[in-house]
């Protein structure tokens, strides 16, 4: 039944299939500024113990009502429990499948720089045993009912997902639950895992995209956490403890720090009153302000030479750029689209097209919470480097000082025609609504985000590029065959 | 005037229906298959052409992908810098894609005025009128390089190739898709006008739309678009050998990566043949998922590998049947050991109700999540009308429900034969 294993990625490569998380989002902070988070964490043990006394005279004296708050829009409900836990939900009547996905804050940048590489171990391990459950018969209760777990890293959030026929969705939920309330982290299943993930960090090396990637980041970043990796480093991960784990768990995985989405045909009551059951007993952890953390400056102009195995040359060449909550994150996503975001774009007419540099090429925006980057990235014949660099620096110099106004509309119906189409699936459409929600935006934004992008104008566009891609202020990492260094 | 178009198109086509697809057949050889779905304003057309690297030699390896790219240089109504464009400005995308048994040509558009047409010339252009311009050939030749050196930078991809080569030693399917820098150097617009005039002909191809759209719309579209073309009779391949059982063979090469790869497999049934039913759920119950045989055995039980996976291919001939694994390279014998043990296991004890029912369960689910968008649904339609016809795709998940552990057996006993599986791995250089 398989079909796609041998089928060429056509004309052009998928631009989405990039090992990076995409997405959308923007933010406006100029650089050297320091912030604040909004997570937590336990601020110490005084708070803690006045915390929970509160907590469980609410639980023993007060009728508990599932629903603190609740909104309604295009049949999506939101409800907050007691505990804090956020459920959106919208029902999907042609679906026979039911979502739940779970986004949890944090993500990579919350790790400490010792414990790199932990929120990815966390997640591995919640399915490797629970209270109630072996690894084992997890795999097999899920597989059975034909259903899908899994869980994921991104640098600001971390997700656990579930997908399962309608008929198995109470059954599927109570595992789901148990797994992120009840995880036990048993030593050797953590030593099994500790393996795998050490093995894919050496497998990286042999991807040529996430190699350059990974030199990128940690270039661009510096010292901002941005700059680790999300499976972390060989060191880190080697010395993580299951007492780290657990603590990480509890910090992280309280129910007032994550956002379920639940998608399927079933009714809201349904829903609502499953959740509830399986959530509404957990408590919440208390909130402290969280750390705060420098942003790097930029302000030079360097390029980095690396040895490769590989026989293409690999360049990337990017800027810091705004975050997520930024009035400019429309802008620079629509910047990204003129550049180099479709096969229509500048960078990659000029160089795919008119000049036969590449077959891989394209640039990305990836939303993120704090600090974000845009960056252009091309696979290459090593003589080509230098005239590639010299024509993505010229492309970006043009755009900054004429955006022909069919190309501004064209690029506008392109970028909101992909945010419907990435739409189509079960999945992707609860995946939407609470990225929306974990970055901040709120869920809404799901609606709003292509009536501000139909509305951008030229001028912010113009000042999105003077701000964030000046002259001279971008990194570039050049990774060439070992062969042609000499 | 509406009695006449009916009238119209009583001449230039017959249909039929089967499970909601409608199947216009035209007078010039085009097939049409058409889904009717207005759940989203979305419609998905395809461009399926019965030609792909089993139509080569080794002189022309890699033709049919370098034409894949070269109709996107421009033909008779639309400059190469504005095809992308019309389609991309209307929020849509374009893309293609070629393998053995094909090559297929994709737009993806919301519902809006003219996008439909719009869509359907676009690809009729590229079937039938691409000019592939000498400068823009010499362009893309280096732009295929590229993409091969990207192929062979990817372990993966080059162990892929690598199997493939090893597998159907003698027959097309041995050919890399991509073809080789040196034959792409070769390969003249001569050769691209006698193998684009052979092969990209109505009756060779199949247009599958599946969305948001009206079918009486799309026959008088399809009919005004590419109803001016006349019939030809599609070549024949150029090379009809069969896919015969090799001998046992391993090919271990050494490469700058830092673990080993293995791919381990053998040839299976082929598209028509109701054998690929059990070999899917075969597929299940050995590799696929946390609780199948091999990734508890291998990765969760002995730890002796990092990831595991088992597939089954369906296409046109043989089929490969496959399994894949990462590991440390001294772990390779005894990984290869417990797969045999494991091959032999199935192959001669009955598989229970319970696990058929977890694979059964698993295909279902991965099936219906394929089809879940239309792009989705018209690739599966285009796919195996292909490689034999549509109502596979439509019979196959009822099929699969069908599959029991005595098939099972029987179809393992016929295919696992330890004598005809091969074996490539790659690994780090000092580890063979």
């Amino acid at each position: 039944m398989k079909k796609l294993k041998n089928v060429t990625q056509g004309f052009s490569p998928d631009m989405s299939m990039q090992n990076v998380t995409q997405g959308f989002s923007p933010d406006i902070k100029p650089k050297g500024l320091n912030y604040s988070s909004d997570f937590c964490g336990f601020s110490n043990r005084l708070f803690l113990c006045i915390f929970l006394s509160l907590w469980f005279f609410i639980l023993n004296f007060v009728v508990i009502s599932p629903v603190y708050a609740m909104a309604g829009s295009n049949s999506i409900h939101e409800t907050i429990l007691n505990n804090g836990l956020t459920i959106i939900y919208k029902q999907n009547r042609a679906s026979q499948m039911v979502i739940m996905d779970m986004f949890i804050k944090g993500g990579i940048f919350y790790e400490d720089e010792d414990k790199s590489g932990i929120t990815n171990l966390v997640g591995k391990l919640l399915l490797k045993g629970t209270i109630n459950r072996s690894a084992e018969e997890i795999s097999r209760e899920i597989e059975f009912m034909g259903g899908s777990i899994n869980t994921e890293v991104f640098n600001d959030f971390a997700e656990v997902w579930l997908i399962i026929p309608k008929r198995s969705f109470r059954q599927g939920l109570n595992i789901f639950a148990d797994v992120l309330k009840a995880p036990v982290f048993p030593q050797d299943e953590i030593e099994k895992e500790r393996k795998v993930v050490l093995a894919q960090l050496k497998s990286q090396k042999d991807d040529i995209f996430t190699y350059t990637y990974n030199v990128f980041i940690d270039e661009l970043y510096n010292t901002f956490p941005y700059h680790r990796p999300v499976l972390g480093y060989e060191e880190t991960v080697g010395v993580i403890t299951r007492e780290d784990m657990v603590t990480y768990h509890r910090d992280f995985y309280a129910p007032n720090n994550m956002i379920l989405v639940i998608m399927g045909n079933l009714s809201f009551k349904e829903v609502l009153s499953a959740i509830d059951e399986e959530f509404g007993g957990i408590l919440p952890v208390a909130r402290t302000c969280g750390k705060t953390q420098s942003l790097t400056v930029q302000g030079e102009t360097f390029t980095i030479t690396k040895e490769s195995p590989f026989r293409q040359a690999y360049l990337m060449l990017g800027y810091l750029a705004p975050e997520v909550s930024s009035p400019d994150y429309p802008s620079m996503k629509l910047i990204n689209m003129l550049l180099g975001g479709r096969a229509s774009s500048k960078i990659y007419v000029q160089l795919r097209e008119k000049m036969g540099l590449a077959y891989e090429l394209g640039s990305f925006y990836p939303s993120r919470k704090y600090q974000s980057q845009f960056v252009v990235y091309i696979g290459l014949s090593p003589d080509n480097i230098a005239k590639a660099k010299e024509n993505i620096i010229k492309e970006i110099l043009k755009l900054s000082q004429c955006i022909p106004e069919q190309d501004l509309l064209d690029a506008k119906s392109s970028l909101i025609g992909k945010f419907i189409l990435d739409h189509q699936t079960l999945r992707k459409q609860a995946w939407y609504l609470g990225w929306f929600e974990v970055m901040g935006k709120g869920w809404q934004y799901d609606e709003k985000y292509p009536k501000e992008i139909t509305n951008l104008t030229p001028d912010a566009i113009k000042r999105a590029i003077s701000t964030y891609l000046k002259e001279n202020n971008w990194v570039c990492v050049e990774v060439i065959p070992a062969t042609k260094q000499n | 005037m509406k009695k006449k178009f009916i009238f119209l198109f009583f001449i230039l086509y017959s249909f039929s229906v089967h499970a909601g697809i409608k199947n216009v057949k035209f007078d010039n050889g085009l097939t049409v298959l058409l889904k009717e779905d207005h759940r989203l304003k979305i419609v998905s057309i395809q461009l399926w052409v019965k030609v792909g690297s089993r139509n080569e030699d080794t002189t022309t390896s890699g033709i049919s992908h370098l034409i894949e790219h070269m109709v996107f240089k421009g033909t008779q109504n639309y400059p190469c810098e504005v095809i992308q464009d019309e389609v991309e400005k209307r929020g849509g995308v374009i893309n293609a894609g070629t393998s053995r048994d094909f090559t297929y040509f994709y737009v993806t558009l919301p519902t809006g005025q003219n996008n439909l047409s719009i869509g359907l010339d676009i690809l009729f252009q590229m079937m039938r009128k691409a000019l592939f311009p000498e400068d823009e050939l010499d362009r893309e030749k280096f732009v295929i390089a590229e993409e091969i050196n990207r192929r062979w930078d990817n372990h993966q991809s080059y162990l892929w190739d690598l199997f493939n080569s090893v597998l159907y030693s003698c027959h097309p399917y041995s050919q890399p898709v991509l073809g080789t820098s040196e034959s792409i150097r070769h390969i003249s617009k001569e050769d691209i006008l006698n193998y684009y005039n052979k092969f990209y002909v109505p009756a060779n191809c199949t247009l599958v739309v599946v969305g948001d759209f009206k079918e009486r719309d799309i026959i008088i579209l399809t009919q005004r678009i590419f109803g001016g073309e006349r019939f030809f009779q599609p070549s024949k391949t150029v090379d009809e050998t069969k896919v015969e059982p090799i001998a046992r063979k391993n090919l271990e090469i050494e490469r700058p990566v830092h673990q080993a790869y293995l791919i381990f497999g053998t040839a299976g049934p082929d598209a028509v043949d109701d054998d690929c039913y059990s070999m899917d759920i075969l597929s299940y119950i050995l590799g696929k998922g946390r609780y199948s045989r091999l990734y508890r055995k291998l990765r969760e039980e002995k730890r002796l590998v990092w990831s595991v996976d088992c597939s089954f291919l369906t296409q046109k001939e043989k089929g490969p049947f496959y399994i894949s694994i990462e590991c440390n390279p001294d772990k390779i014998p005894l990984v290869k050991e417990i797969i045999f043990q494991e091959l032999k296991r199935i192959s001669n004890e009955l598989v229970s109700d319970d696990e058929i029912k977890r694979a059964k369960s698993m295909f279902e689910t991965g099936y219906l999540l394929d089809v879940e968008t239309y792009s989705g649904e018209a690739f599966n339609l285009g796919y195996y009308q292909t490689i034999g016809s549509y109502k596979i795709a439509l019979e196959y998940l009822g099929k699969i429900l069908k599959v029991t552990s005595r098939s099972m057996q029987r179809v393992a006993r016929k295919y696992f034969n330890p004598q005809n599986f091969i074996s490539v791995m790659i690994m780090p250089p000092g580890e063979k």
